[in-house]
């Protein structure tokens, strides 16, 4: 199974869960900005959910299928469309060599996921097939995907090459989508829109009283400035009680740093290994994959929410998972 | 027809009891017998009026319900807000999707695969169905 890239799109990687354990080395995690999405497309086409997938963002690339391949794209609804038919989302589609997958108007979301069944068959390097793009590191070739590029896929698990063919018998002019998907829940609309979780960073104390509750209160813009390193917001002046001269240290995926020009940055799946700046907050793991689907110039609130609250989110979310894995399971 | 011996030991265990009212009635004839009133009404059994009912017959056997082909919660669309997939009056064939039941997280579109006239829904969004629970009255066409 492979296919080929006839329009790159904006910005369409391979991305995993990431390249953990390197850190202490300066190699920095990447990995997929919506883990939540990823995990679910792999799941739908009978992959391990921390298989690779091809991000997508906002525009979507053109690719040619050159063999029957099972895929499934979750997250941003980017508007697929398959020889000009519209393709569900959220479920197992069944492609026919020769299909042309191309994207639309971003309706709603940022990223969407492609997983296709089998993974994508590219070099694991220091364990994750995730491009850290500004090190030219992994992924394909260590950069987006460009026009002309193909690429491979796996082999299947038997799920995924049973439901291809179940899919393709039912009779296919280009593709073939199952007749049942997963609804997740983070693109909900309602839950798209609520405020982001976040707890206490690790130098909130370090920052003035009424600049805390403006950061919980007021609502921040996304600014253009916002990529896979982090997003840097704009809204009210986030400010320091006194000057504070830190030792860099620890930063992770959902910190949210404020550096001295006032605009907090949240950092991202690309964020660097270790950070300078004070820390006011840091997303719960949970709603990681809904700031994923924040585009430039929309606006995001932030709710305080305790340690025990965000473990209880994060183990509703497996839960979830959980329960979308046996589900899929009695699909065979 | 009972004979009068008959009607007497019906009139008998009729009063040994608690019963008020007892009615009977056969091709022929209907018994009426109530308590406390001194008359006994026999009536001969009116010829009910059967074309009508061989009518509503032939139009029910016409009528297929679609049940559920497993377990789940009914949804009529695709997601709340949206139209639903069918409404009454509606015409599908056999790969119409009419309907989602939800398991596990998972949805699962709901096939006809029958054609016809949607008559009547049988059950509403949110509802816990059981497989084989009728979900739709379909008219033949």
């Amino acid at each position: 199974m492979s296919f080929k890239v006839l329009r790159p799109g904006l910005l369409s990687s391979l991305q995993d869960i990431g390249r953990i354990g390197y850190q202490k080395y300066g190699i920095n995690v990447s990995g997929a900005m919506d883990v939540l999405s990823l995990r679910l497309a792999n799941i739908l086409v009978g992959n391990k959910e921390d298989e690779a997938a091809l991000e997508i963002t906002m525009t979507g690339p053109t690719l040619e299928f050159l063999s029957d391949t099972l895929i499934a794209i979750v997250g941003a609804n980017l508007s697929p469309v398959i020889d000009g038919v519209a393709v569900r989302m959220n479920r197992p589609v069944a492609v026919k060599a020769g299909a042309v997958l191309k994207f639309g108007a971003c309706q709603k979301g940022c990223r969407a996921y492609l997983a296709a069944a089998g993974g994508y068959d590219v070099p694991e390097v220091m364990g994750s097939k995730s491009t850290y793009l500004r090190g030219g590191l992994g992924g394909y070739q260590g950069r987006a995907l460009q026009k002309g590029d193909i690429v491979d896929c796996g082999k299947p698990s038997s799920f995924g090459e049973h439901t291809l063919h179940f899919l393709l018998m039912k009779g296919a002019r280009s593709f073939r989508i199952a007749n049942w998907f997963v609804n997740p829940p983070h693109m909900e609309d309602a839950n798209l829109a609520a405020p982001i979780r976040l707890t206490k960073g690790m130098q909130i104390e370090a920052y003035k009283d009424e600049c805390v509750e403006a950061f919980l209160q007021e609502t921040f813009k996304v600014t253009t400035s916002a990529d896979r390193l982090g997003y840097r917001m704009q809204g009210p002046q986030i400010e320091l009680k006194a000057p504070l001269e830190m030792i860099s240290e620890v930063a992770t995926f959902g910190s949210v740093q404020v550096p001295p020009d006032g605009n907090p940055i949240i950092l991202m799946a690309d964020h660097q290994s270790v950070a300078g700046y004070p820390k006011i907050a840091q997303v719960i793991s949970a709603d990681l994959a809904r700031v994923a689907q924040y585009k430039p110039g929309s606006r995001m609130s932030f709710r305080l929410v305790s340690i025990e609250e965000a473990e209880e989110i994060c183990f509703e979310q497996e839960r979830y998972l959980e329960s979308v894995k046996i589900a899929v399971m009695s699909k065979c | 027809m009972l004979n009068l011996a008959e009607i007497q030991a019906l009139i008998k265990t009729l009063d040994n009891s608690s019963i008020e009212k007892f009615e009977y009635e056969c091709d022929e004839y209907r018994l009426s017998l109530k308590k406390g009133s001194s008359t006994v009404a026999v009536k001969k059994a009116q010829a009910e009026p059967t074309v009508e009912e061989e009518a509503a017959d032939a139009e029910e056997k016409e009528l297929i319900e679609i049940t559920a082909p497993m377990v789940g919660t009914f949804y009529s669309a695709t997601e709340p807000g949206a139209e639903p997939f069918v409404k009454v009056g509606s015409k599908i064939d056999a790969d119409s999707v009419i309907c989602i039941l939800e398991a596990m997280k998972l949805f699962t579109e709901v096939e006809a695969d029958v054609s016809g006239e949607i008559v009547e829904i049988l059950a509403k969004d949110g509802d816990l169905v059981e497989y084989g629970q009728p979900l739709f009255s379909v008219k033949a066409i």
